[in-house]
Formats: C-alpha cells, structure tokens, sequence
C-alpha cells in the first residue's frame, strides 16, 4: 500500500507545484523532478520489478498513466513559453482580414431596380443599337424630317453618313422589335442615349433610357394607368401619382407622368419647384403611324413609355447634380455599394 | 411662349398668374411663373434735396442727391418733391426703348440726369408721374423693378395655335370654364381708287396670300399701350407699323410684315419659289444664298422676302416710309420649316408657319393691324388683295366603341360630344359615331385617335381607372447574352472592381496613338467630345487619374461599353469589359498585401469567366504578345481564332499624357479588355458528386526555362495518362537549387477512377506523364 499512497502524493504534489509555474526554466525544472531520468516518477518505475507479482501490473499501468498525465500537462504549459506565443494570444477586435468588394454604378443599380419591377408585371428586355439610321430614331416613330417635332431632339449626327445618328432615346427599339415580333409582346428597353445638349447641373450630353411597350388587341390608356402606376409606387412607394396631357409624336394620346414630391411630400419646395410634384415620365397609346411602319396590317392597339434614369436615380437618391455619375469619383460611387 | 398675364386679360378673366398655370396644366401645358425682375443700368435710389419752380414754365429745377455726387436735373412731372427719394437715372443710364441718358438742356437749363416715372421704365403706365418709392433706400442702390405677372408656357410642336395670347385664352376658357371674349374685327372699307399693284402667286408653298396697300401713313414711336406690350414681350418697340405687326403676331398667332411699297418697284409681288444661287440680305443684314424650293416673295423677279420666314433688308419700313404694303398669309408648314431649317433661322414668323397658322385668322389679322394703322399712323386703305383659297379641313369621325376600347372606359355619346366641342364642330352624332370637323386653328388634328386624346383631355385623366392587363404571352425576361453581362458584371464586383460609366463620345486628341479611322461626329457638343470612342481606355484613364489625383491609390475599377468602329466606311459597334487596376489587392491594413499586377487582373478575368456558363475554355486559350496603344508588355489571348481578353501596363508615355502622376502609384496601372461576347458557348454537363476518392500525387520536374505552361500543362492532358482528372501547378521555382536554363515546376496531379486506384496503377500513369514531358521538353524528375 506504501507503494499507492506514494503515486497519490507525487500527483497531488505535482499539480499543487504547476499551479505556481510562471517561467520555462521552472517548467524545466519540474519535468527534470517528475519526469527527468532520475525523477520522482522515473525512479518509481524503477522499482516496480522487485514489487509483489500481484500488484505488479496494476501499479506499473496506474505509474505510467500518471507518466503520460503529466508529460501532457507539461507539455501544455510549454506552449506559453515557446517563441512567438505571446503574440499568438487572440485579440478578436482586430479587424478581419480585408476583402474588398467592388459595386455596381448607382444608375446600373437603379436601371436593374427599374427592370426587375417591369419583370415581375411580364416585361421581358431587349435591347438595341447606340448607332440608329434617322429612319427609326424619327420618321418610323411619326416624326418627319420637315416637322417641328424635330427639334425636340439635338442630335448629334455622324460624319461620313447621311442619315447616321448617336439615337436621341431608346424608342427606335419599339420598331425594331414590332418588325420582328407579332403581339401580344411587352418589352423594356434600358439603354444609353445622346443628345448634342449643354452640360449642366441637369443635362448630360449621355444619358439612360428605360422604354417600354405593351402592344395586344385591346391595350388602353387604363391598362398603362394600371401598370405605370404600378410601378411607381413599387419603385418609390406610396406617393402620389398623376397623369397629365402631353404631346409625343409616338403616341397618341400622349400623357406625362407626375409624382408626388418625395422631399415635401407634395406641399411645395425647391427641388419640385414649388408645385409638389415631379415629371418622372412620358407615356401614351402607340400611335397608329409608328405600328404601320413596324409592318402591322392588322389593327393593334398599346402603350408606350420612357424614362429617364439619371432622373429617376436623382429622386431615388435625393441628388442635386447629373454630372455626379459621368465623374465616377469612387468616394461617391462606394456609397451605392 | 410668354404670356403677360394683363394681355391675357383682353381675352379671358383670370384673377392672376398661377389660376393661369394651374388650369394650363390640366390641359396639358407646363407653365412657369416668371418673376423677372428688371434692373437697369444706371437707375439708383436718389433724393430730392431742393425743388425750386422755374418761372414760366411747368419744370421745376431739383438737386439730386445719388449718393455720389449732387446733380442738377430739371423735372417735369407735377409730383416732384422735395425730401422724396425717387428712381434717378444717372447720365449714361440706358432706359428701354434704347433712351440714353445725356447731360442736355431743357429750355436753356441743363440737366444732369433723369428722375424717372414707371412708364419711363417700362414697368408700368407712370400716370401719377415721377416714380417715389415707398421705402428709404441707402442713396446710390442700384434699383430693380417688378415686371407685369407673366407666365411662360411650354408649347409642344404639335400647337402652333397656342403661340398667341388669344390661343391660350382659348385653352384657359374651355379648362377653366370662363367665357372666352373673341376679339371684335370689323372688315374695313377701301378708300381709294386701284393701287396699280398686283399679286401674283406662284408658289405652292403659300396657298392663300391677303395684302392692303395704304398711303399716307406716317411712321412714329407706337403709343404707350403698343410700346409697353412690345416691351413684355422682351423686344425693343421701332414704330408704329412694325409695333403693330409684331403686336397682332403674339396676340392672334398670325404672322405679318410690312413692305415699304415705294421700294418696291415693279409693283408686283410675285409669291415663287426661288432657284439655285438666287441671293438675299434679310432683316438681320446678312446675306444668304438661297437653294430651290424655298418660298420668296419677289419685287417682280427681285427676291424681297424670305415667304414666312424673315423680311428683306431693302424693302423693310423706315421713317421715312409712307406707303405701306402690308401682308398676310396662309404658307404651307412643312415648306416654312425647311427654309428655316436650311437657313438657320427661328423667326417668331418661320415658328409659327411652320407649326401652322389658323387659316381663318389670315384676313381677320390683316384687318385688325389696318385698323390700328389707320388709328395710330392714320393713312388711307387704297386697296386689298386677296389670292388664292383658304385652305379646308376634313370632318373626323370619332366610333364611341373604340374611344372605349382605347381609354378604357366608356363615355356616354352625349358628354363625348360634349368633350370633343372643343375641338371642332360637331357636324352629326349617329349613335355610335360623332362627325367632327375640327377648328380651323386646329391643326394638330387629323386622325381619330387625336379626337380621343381631345376626349380624354376633356373629361381628364384623372377619370379613367387603373387596371392591369392580361398578359397573354409567356415572359422571358433577360435575354440570355445580357443575363451573361451581367453576371460577369457582378464577377468583377465580386474580386473588388467598381463600376463606372462614362461618355461614349471622347476627345479625339486623346487618342495619340493610331487609330484606325474614328468615326467623327459631325455636330459635336464640344471638341472633348469629338468622336465615337474608338476604344474604352481613354476614359477609364480620366476615371483613374480623376481618383488617384484625389489620393485614392487602390483603384479598381470596370466599364461594360461599346466601341465605335469604322472599318473603311462600315459602322460597327462593338460591346466589351473594359477595367483598369493599381494598387494593393487587398486594401490597407496590418495584414500582408501583394500590389496589382498582371497575373492578378488575369486571375480576375478567368475567376469571372467562370460564372456564366461558358467556363473552362478561357484556360485553354492561346496567348500572343501584341502591340497595344497605350500599353507595353500587352498579351492578347485567343480561343478558336477569337479574341477573347487582353492585359497590359500602361506605359509611362500614356501616364504622362494623361497626367496620372507616377509617384502616386503604388503599382503598375494593369488595362484589361475582355471581349465577353467571344466567349464560346459551352454546353455544361451536370452529373452527381463523384462516390469514388480522388488519389493525389505530386510530380515535380526540372525542365527548360522556354517551356511554358500552358504547354506543359497541355502536354500531361496529352500524354495518354489515365484517369488524371485535374494537374494544378502548386510551386514554381527558379534559383540556386536548380541549374541556370531551367526551372522547377511541381504539379498536383488528381486521379479518380470508377473505383479506388491502386498504387501500382497511379505510378504507372505518372510515369507516362514524364515520359511525355521527358520527351517534349527534355524533362527529368526532380531529386528532393
Ligand atoms: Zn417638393
């Protein structure tokens, strides 16, 4: 039995003495008295040959589990004082490690919001050439080379080509698409534009169109009520909405789309120009000139629409000036992330 | 088109300039209020120090305190006083009408300066007399005066007849439910006995011609009324008879001139079409060479005006003028819009031709303006002219079913022919159909859907319901080529690049190395954006230099654009990614970061191309190395012949002349072009998780420094090795362990079968790899 108290003591002694262990040199020592050749525990193993042939085993398994046990300790204790440890201690308020995600420009953002609205309503997109011949960009949608609805529009003209223009909006891609698709069709068109206008605050010579067509048998003015009212609330949520005469070439009745002011909420300020309301698009019924020359023998009847997207992305956002997305200052365009 | 809300008033009650907009807003016209406020050059607050009568005379002699100096200024007006502060025009003042004010002397006095009444200015009718102002300005304050209430009203090119005062009466009295006052013209009489003269129409560019020759007119300033109403129309008043002219145009909408008749000589006017090469000098004293088919009103054969446009300078009324041949006509608009489009001109006459005047009012201006000539220049009517006809309008017939079937909803027969009286007069209403022939002025109406938008306009918008149509055909929603874009748009989002968007129109100067032929736009807004973008460098390197000037030195950034291309003659446009980067790959922090440079932008390009289902056949594209413009160490990779992307560095030269400061940099500036819609389309296999482990080996090899990867790689694929699904090069090394000439590449080699490989096998295949390498590039494996 002298043999059993003896391992519970040297246990008991070494975890009292770890406790207590605050360098590498201490923990040096202690395996050297535990451990070591000529250690406590090393020199009961010794004598476990000369112990009775009964107890033998037992005590030979329980003076090596107690080895082990303490080789293990040790060992964890070591770890504190290898090199490099100390600095290893976690702080978990350091930031993580960096990963930079990039963004998409605030009017990709607002054209995605725009189109995905028009999708969920059954639009599907097509899109069309930068490059338009006057014929679609004009004459197809009823506007004559000698009528005044051409001034409408500053074209901006190519050299080395008649009748080769930078389109003025997306709606020759109405025709493009009527000539090519029978209705029942509803299509959006997001795209880039150009017109020959002076830069400021309001007006850049490039700008974003979203256009939209729903041509059937018997589309009407409260069909396009409906679905651009529709929209309008989904997009900005619950704002006024009015519909006011208008006059476009392409459509006849031609409409224009009003909301309600979101910074005054429709009491008059400054950014709405003091009526509480802000133009946010043109509209109206396809006028039967442009279905005749998309080809269409048959009778048709639909809507039509086009936006602005910088001017719905200034509403969107509440910015002041245009000219904010054609200088890609990243400091602005990280906001939109 | 600007409407003085006090002229209004001859034609319709409003109580004030924004009744005024409201109710044009209902019909369809966006109007603005106009709080111009008038300054004049020289006019300040002054007081009145001393006001002494001037014996025998109605004038009082003053001393004028400006603030700068005392004047002496002799004054009329009865109410001047002293003590008063008052509107004082200090000599060199301008005053409208072109009134400058002088150091003169008023009946042996002289006078240094102006005080000023309302009338003087123009802002009011100066009844009372001089000016007093009711507040105690400091002396010398530049004074500015509160013009009539006015609005301006946007017109669309569809309304001619709203260009006139009387045409948005017309609009406010059926919008606003008040009585519209027509003006009253009485036909007037000749006086004299045959003129001599004659008209002769030719052209067909001008249908209905009307004139009247009167004598004996004598030319004079306009009286005050005329004057001030010329004025609110922002034009500076010259005489009675053009006063008048320009008057009757803003009020009724129609179009006059005035000839001098003694000038013109043949006493013929002869309306026809002018020939090549024919020249005339117009009001504005400037020369144009005219082209066939533009309308001219001749002196005989002498071109003296441009029909519709603009009046020549030789026959135009002078002071000296008493003979007045005095015009009214009906020109066809299409042919005024091309004279004035092919002359550059927009004239109050050519805008209103052009967009069609109210046939009906032709006569009836011509009377008007011969009435006030006769009250204002007196004179004698000798004779009227009259050619041609009035040109006449169709009836419409409006189907009750398909104004419901267009709007939506449906309105009972009665309030339709309620609605459309104000277009036109309803000839017959038959149950389902009203005929309507529409208003002379109307002639923006021709179709039966114009007679709906007049319906709906009517009863309003706000009366037709919402609803939501059928959608009768299955939606596709992206095609399937921009569902491609953008989800490698949201790639490179994704590896840390920004968007951004710029102009398709650039600076050709920009473009220092050769392009081949740009397309050039012919009209451009400025020279900085001169041409079709040619390629999507150019910007991206403004966008670049635009934030690293700014101190930010992580740029990353993309564009999804299209370049213009002119391939000898033909236009074509082509779509692309285009993105620049410098930089860290990571941004700043404690962690360690590597600098953008090449390997990095083409990681990006192949992790991108991942997404879309294209994929793998970017890996096994070939690479060439070109010359880029702007850049140096450019490769271009190809697949099938195609382009597919290209990397280079920008070059110092192209830093330079876009002004990106070197020492800004903490990087190369990488370029990427990568021609998305190259990209081949892969048909992707789907198949379940494989059951069977993978068996990993590692080979590592020397081999000759000129075998490059994508050949080595190549060749262990081709090397007839077994069940090798996957070789990934994990460690590349060139230095002291390996002799001058080569390099060590160690492969990762991924072997599955269908079921678990044994050693034996594997090292079978391995050696077939070297084998192969062995024999393509003199390979030997590498001893640890
Ligand atoms: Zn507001």
């Amino acid at each position: 039995m002298h043999i059993d108290a003896e391992i519970s003591r040297i246990r008991k002694n070494f975890f009292e003495t770890i406790k207590d262990i605050k360098t590498a040199e201490q923990l040096t020592n202690v395996r050297v008295v535990y451990i070591g050749r000529k250690g406590k525990v090393s020199r009961l193993l010794r004598e476990v040959h000369g112990l009775p042939a009964d107890i033998k085993p037992r005590v030979g398994k329980e003076l090596n589990l107690l080895k082990n046990e303490i080789e293990k300790n040790i060992m964890d204790i070591s770890l504190r004082f290898t090199p490099g440890a100390k600095e290893e201690a976690i702080d978990e308020t350091l930031p993580g490690r960096p990963f930079s995600v990039g963004g998409r420009h605030p009017l990709s953002i607002i054209r995605n919001k725009i189109v995905e609205i028009f999708f969920s309503m059954g639009f599907s997109l097509v899109e069309g050439p930068l490059m338009e011949d006057d014929w679609h960009n004009f004459t197809a949608l009823n506007v004559p080379e000698f009528h005044p609805s051409r001034d409408m529009h500053d074209t901006l003209y190519l050299e080395g080509k008649d009748n080769i223009l930078l389109r003025t909006h997306t709606s020759p891609v109405q025709v493009r698409v009527m000539k090519h698709n029978k209705p029942p069709l509803a299509v959006i068109v997001p795209g880039k534009c150009f017109r020959n206008d002076a830069i400021d605050a309001s007006h850049f010579p490039v700008f974003h169109q979203v256009e939209g067509l729903w041509v059937d048998k018997d589309i009407s003015l409260a069909d396009l009520k409906g679905v651009l009212s529709a929209f309008v609330h989904r997009l900005f949520g619950n704002v006024k909405v009015r519909f006011r005469p208008s006059y476009f070439p392409f459509t006849e009745p031609s409409v224009e789309l009003d909301m309600g002011c979101p910074v005054c909420g429709g009491s008059g300020c400054s950014t709405c120009g003091h009526g509480g309301f802000m133009e946010i698009m043109g509209a109206g019924m396809v006028h039967p000139e442009v279905f005749r020359n998309s080809g269409y023998e048959e009778k048709y009847q639909g809507f039509a629409f086009g936006m602005g997207i910088e001017r719905i992305a200034m509403i969107y956002y509440g910015l002041a000036d245009i000219r904010d997305f054609y200088n890609n200052d990243l400091r602005f365009l990280e906001q939109f992330k | 088109m600007l409407i003085p809300v006090k002229w209004l008033r001859d034609f319709v009650d409003v109580s004030g300039a924004s009744e005024v907009k409201d109710i044009l807003l209902k019909a369809g016209f966006e109007a603005e209020l106009v709080f111009s406020k008038e300054k004049f050059n020289g006019v300040v607050a002054a007081q009145v120090l001393k006001a002494a009568p001037i014996p025998g005379t109605h004038l009082k002699s003053c001393l004028v305190s400006d603030g700068k100096e005392l004047c002496s200024v002799i004054c009329g007006a009865p109410n001047v006083d002293k003590g008063q502060f008052v509107a004082f025009a200090r000599v060199g003042a301008e005053l409208p009408g072109g009134i400058k004010i002088s150091k003169r002397k008023i009946q042996g006095n002289v006078s240094c300066g102006m005080i000023v009444s309302e009338k003087e200015l123009g802002v009011g009718d100066g009844a009372s007399g001089i000016m007093v102002l009711k507040e105690e300005l400091p002396l010398g304050t530049p004074l500015t005066f509160q013009k009539d209430e006015m609005v301006e009203v946007e017109i669309t090119p569809d309304r001619g007849d709203c260009l006139s005062i009387l045409g948005i009466a017309r609009e406010i009295s059926f919008f606003g439910g008040k009585e519209l006052k027509n003006p009253i013209i009485e036909n007037i009489a000749e006086e004299g006995a045959h003129s001599g003269f004659r008209v002769e129409r030719v052209s067909g560019s001008c249908p209905f011609y009307t004139g009247c020759l009167i004598e004996g007119v004598k030319i004079a300033p306009s009286p005050d009324w005329i004057k001030n109403r010329i004025l609110s129309m922002g034009l500076n008043p010259q005489n009675n008879v053009v006063d008048i002219t320009n008057m009757i145009l803003f009020e009724l909408g129609q179009p006059l001139h005035a000839f001098d008749a003694d000038k013109i000589k043949s006493g013929i006017i002869r309306i026809s079409d002018a020939v090549d090469g024919e020249k005339i000098t117009l009001l504005d004293a400037k020369e144009r060479a005219l082209k066939e088919g533009l309308c001219l009103i001749r002196d005989g054969d002498r071109p003296i005006a441009l029909g519709g446009v603009m009046g020549g300078a030789e026959t135009g009324v002078s002071n000296t003028t008493s003979r007045v041949f005095l015009e009214s006509a009906y020109f066809e608009p299409g042919a005024i819009y091309r004279s004035a489009r092919y002359l550059g001109i927009n004239s109050p006459s050519s805008m209103r031709f052009s967009r069609g005047v109210d046939p009906l009012m032709v006569k009836k201006a011509l009377m008007r303006a011969v009435t006030l000539i006769k009250e204002t220049a007196s004179g004698l009517v000798k004779e009227f002219f009259h050619e041609g006809r009035v040109p006449g309008k169709q009836p419409i017939t409006v189907r009750r079913e398909y104004v419901r079937s267009l709007l939506g909803v449906d309105i009972p027969s009665d309030a339709l022919a309620n609605a459309l009286a104000f277009a036109g007069d309803v000839q017959s209403t038959d149950g389902g159909t009203i005929k309507i022939l529409p208003y002379s002025w109307r002639n923006d109406l021709s179709i039966e859907e114009d007679m709906v938008e007049e319906a709906v306009r009517s009863i309003g918008y706000d009366s037709i319901p919402p609803k939501y149509p059928a959608l009768r055909r299955m939606p596709y929603g992206l095609p399937d080529p921009v569902r491609d874009r953008e989800k490698l748009m949201s790639a490179f989002v994704a590896s840390g690049f920004s968007e951004v968007i710029t102009p398709d129109m650039i600076s050709e100067s920009r473009l220092f190395q050769n392009f081949p032929e740009v397309i050039k736009i012919k009209n451009p807004v400025s020279a900085d954006m001169g041409v079709a973008r040619p390629t999507l460098f150019v910007n991206l390197a403004d966008v670049a230099r635009h934030n690293i000037s700014r101190g930010i030195t992580d740029v990353r950034i993309f564009e999804g654009g299209s370049v213009f291309k002119n391939d000898s003659g033909k236009y074509t446009e082509e779509e692309m990614i285009a993105g620049m980067a410098t930089g860290l790959v990571a941004p700043l922090s404690h962690y360690k970061s590597e600098p953008v440079d090449f390997f990095y932008v083409k990681g990006v390009i192949e992790g991108a191309a991942e997404s879309p289902p294209v994929g793998a056949a970017m890996r096994m594209s070939v690479s060439e190395r070109i010359n880029a413009p702007f850049l140096e160490n450019a490769v271009l990779f190809k697949e099938g012949g195609k382009q597919l992307f290209m990397i280079g560095e920008v070059t110092d030269k192209a830093l330079n002349s876009f002004d990106i400061k070197k020492d800004f940099l903490t990087s190369p500036i990488i370029y990427f072009e990568f021609y998305f819609k190259n990209l081949p389309a892969v048909a992707k296999k789907y198949s379940a998780p494989p059951m069977v482990p993978a068996s990993m080996r590692d080979l590592s090899i020397l081999i000759k420094e000129d075998a490059s990867f994508a050949d080595v790689e190549k060749k262990i694929f081709e090397s007839g090795a077994l069940n090798l699904e996957k070789a990934v090069l994990i460690d590349l090394y060139r230095g002291a362990q390996v002799e001058e000439g080569k390099k060590s590449m160690s492969f990762r080699l991924f072997f599955r079968g269908k079921e678990t490989l044994i050693h034996s096998d594997i090292d079978a295949q391995l050696a077939r790899i070297l084998k192969a390498l062995a024999d393509a590039f003199g390979a030997e494996l590498r001893k640890k």
